[in-house]
């Protein structure tokens, strides 16, 4: 095995209601965009949480750089390691830069450091939030909220970080997105993973993952069903095996139009 | 000299004034900042723990546990073999802190599942530690015998018109260094604002962050408590008034707070000696006459509930 990656090994986590992951094995890539798909309550979001240790699994372990998780210390696994959930209330109105710049407390640096300032304001930048800056969160629309907490994130894990192999695990970042916003923060997540961080992004619309993952992954009740590059997996007899309905591919050139058949 | 430096340089100035400045007022300031401080950071830190501008030491019953602890203390410590009239001073905010912390970690334990503050559930719990320990405060007033615990009102309202001096002494460094461990609490509150797991995810020890918080919140308030009574909603107003000053960030709030409140609580003790002199208000009616209504409208003023 490759000791470079966010990986899941033979991932299992228990729940009311019969298993929620099921033998998962898979690994996150640096560099890498790796999409995850599936229905409703397949565990996309529980092998999130389970690769970030927010869940314990009951089989399997989840490594990191080569070493169990739990080996790295908190700030450890913070410094390689941003979440993006999907739930983004802030109760009191900071401003955008300030709920970015939490993106550096593992970093132990001051946040009111030019270094740092640099960093937020090239973030902000880049996913259209720079004149933004000093406006408080609360009083910013949902898709404005998501940029602002995907711009954490990626503060989290940008360079000046100790280990080069960083991960991103965003739940759903294009969720609110309008139509002009969601091709920005797709470059924007294209040059973090060219800088070197891999990136688990669990997907809603499969025709972004197309255009913009280099492997997918398929899920259904718990388990994985496929795991490839998009053109191998986004097929559809793996898609209607992973959704249950029948599924249309429609190939225009380059270009994958995923749409279901009725 | 002591009275220069508090401007008191006036050639008129007799001895018995003297010794009223340092043996009656000197004390009642330095105390009406200790508490003042105390209660601006303790509903500042309270706020972040629990994501919910309605968090308040007095209003979800902290206060109230804290001065039931002192009262049977005051009440029943004269009794225990054991114990000489010489300790009852460092036993009385101990107790104080006890009965805050046993009632912070119960309205924890009531009011949050999954990491997430009920608003209501938390109000709900503070009404119902405070009726408790309104009506047992009550009870042992009434049983008390009349030097004992003072008056209802003391421990109801809150006053610093006679502050025990060797009290005074022990309550000091118990609301001091609490508060300066918690102004270092800054970074972990802010990330804890993101709700507790992405907290843990920047590297917080989100549990280790909320037990120390508990614990210091409840030495600070139930130390203050011990010595001047339940003044409530300082703890309220002073973090949102500074948030509009200063901003959200802990690391500013935080400090601030303890500022603010400090110069709050000393200018409503002013006015609740002086107001109607020769007669003394307790100082909880002036902070719970501008508190109630800074409180509805904070109420009124959340879109959800």
């Amino acid at each position: 095995m490759v000791d470079a990656g966010l990986e899941a090994r033979g991932l299992s986590l228990g729940g009311g209601h019969g298993p929620r992951l099921k033998d998962i094995s898979i690994a996150v890539e640096p560099g890498e965009i790796l999409a995850v798909a599936g229905a409703n309550g397949a565990g996309k979001t529980t092998l999130l949480r389970t690769l970030a240790g927010a869940l314990r699994p009951t089989a399997g372990e989840v490594w990191l750089n080569g070493r169990r998780l739990p080996a790295w210390t908190r700030t450890e696994q913070a410094q390689r390691r941003a979440v993006m959930s999907q739930s983004h209330h802030l109760e009191f109105p900071y401003t955008v830069e300030q709920v970015v710049a939490l993106g550096r407390i593992p970093h132990g640096e001051q946040r009111s450091s030019r270094a740092v300032q640099a960093v937020i304001a090239e973030v902000l930048e880049r996913l259209d939030l720079g004149f933004n800056a000093t406006t408080r969160y609360t009083e910013l629309s949902a898709g404005e909220q998501q940029r602002v907490q995907l711009a954490r994130a990626a503060c989290q894990v940008w360079l000046g970080t100790p280990d080069r192999r960083r991960y991103v695990l965003l739940d759903e970042p294009t969720a609110n997105l309008d139509l002009a916003h969601q091709p920005r923060v797709l470059r924007f997540l294209r040059d973090l993973a060219a800088t070197g961080v891999g990136v688990f992004w669990v997907l809603h619309d499969l025709n972004l993952g197309t255009r913009f993952a280099d492997r997918v992954v398929l899920m259904r009740q718990g388990q994985v069903v496929a795991c490839g590059p998009p053109a191998t997996t986004l097929t559809p007899s793996l898609l209607q095996a992973t959704f249950g309905v029948e599924i249309r591919v429609h190939e225009d050139g380059a270009a994958r139009w995923i749409a279901t058949a009725s | 000299m002591a009275g220069h430096a508090l401007g008191m340089t006036d050639p008129q100035f007799s001895p018995q004034e003297w010794t009223i400045v340092v043996q009656l007022r000197l004390p009642r300031v330095i105390a009406a900042l200790l508490i003042g401080a105390s209660l601006g950071v303790a509903g500042a830190v309270l706020q972040g723990l629990f994501r919910n501008p309605l968090a308040d030491p007095q209003l979800i019953g902290i206060s109230g546990g804290a001065a039931l602890g002192a009262a049977a203390v005051i009440l029943f410590g004269s009794g225990l073999p054991f114990l000489s009239a010489a300790q009852l001073p460092w036993l009385q905010p101990l107790a104080a802190f006890a009965g805050a912390a046993i009632a912070v970690w119960f309205i924890y334990r009531l009011a949050t599942t999954a990491g997430l503050t009920s608003i209501a559930t938390l109000l709900l719990a503070g009404i119902a530690i405070n009726t408790f320990s309104g009506a047992a405060l009550g009870l042992f007033v009434t049983v008390s015998e009349p030097h004992q615990l003072k008056d209802f009102s003391f421990w109801a309202l809150g006053s610093l018109a006679h502050i025990d001096h060797q009290l005074l002494w022990v309550v000091a460094p118990m609301v001091t260094l609490p508060l300066l461990l918690l102004l270092r609490l800054g970074d972990a509150l802010d990330a804890l604002l993101l709700g507790e797991a992405e907290a843990a995810f920047l590297g917080i020890d989100v549990e280790s962050v909320k037990r120390r918080t508990i614990l210091l919140v409840a030495m600070a308030v139930g130390a203050g408590v011990a010595l001047a009574g339940v003044i409530g909603f300082l703890g309220l107003m002073v973090p949102h008034l500074v948030r509009l000053l200063v901003g959200t960030s802990h690391r500013l709030l935080l400090p601030a707070s303890a500022c603010l409140g400090a110069a709050m609580l000393v200018a409503a003790d002013l006015i609740a000696r002086t107001a109607s002199a020769p007669l003394e208000l307790p100082v909880g009616i002036f902070t719970a006459a501008v508190g109630t209504p800074f409180f509805v409208w904070l109420l009124k003023r959340r879109p959800h509930g």
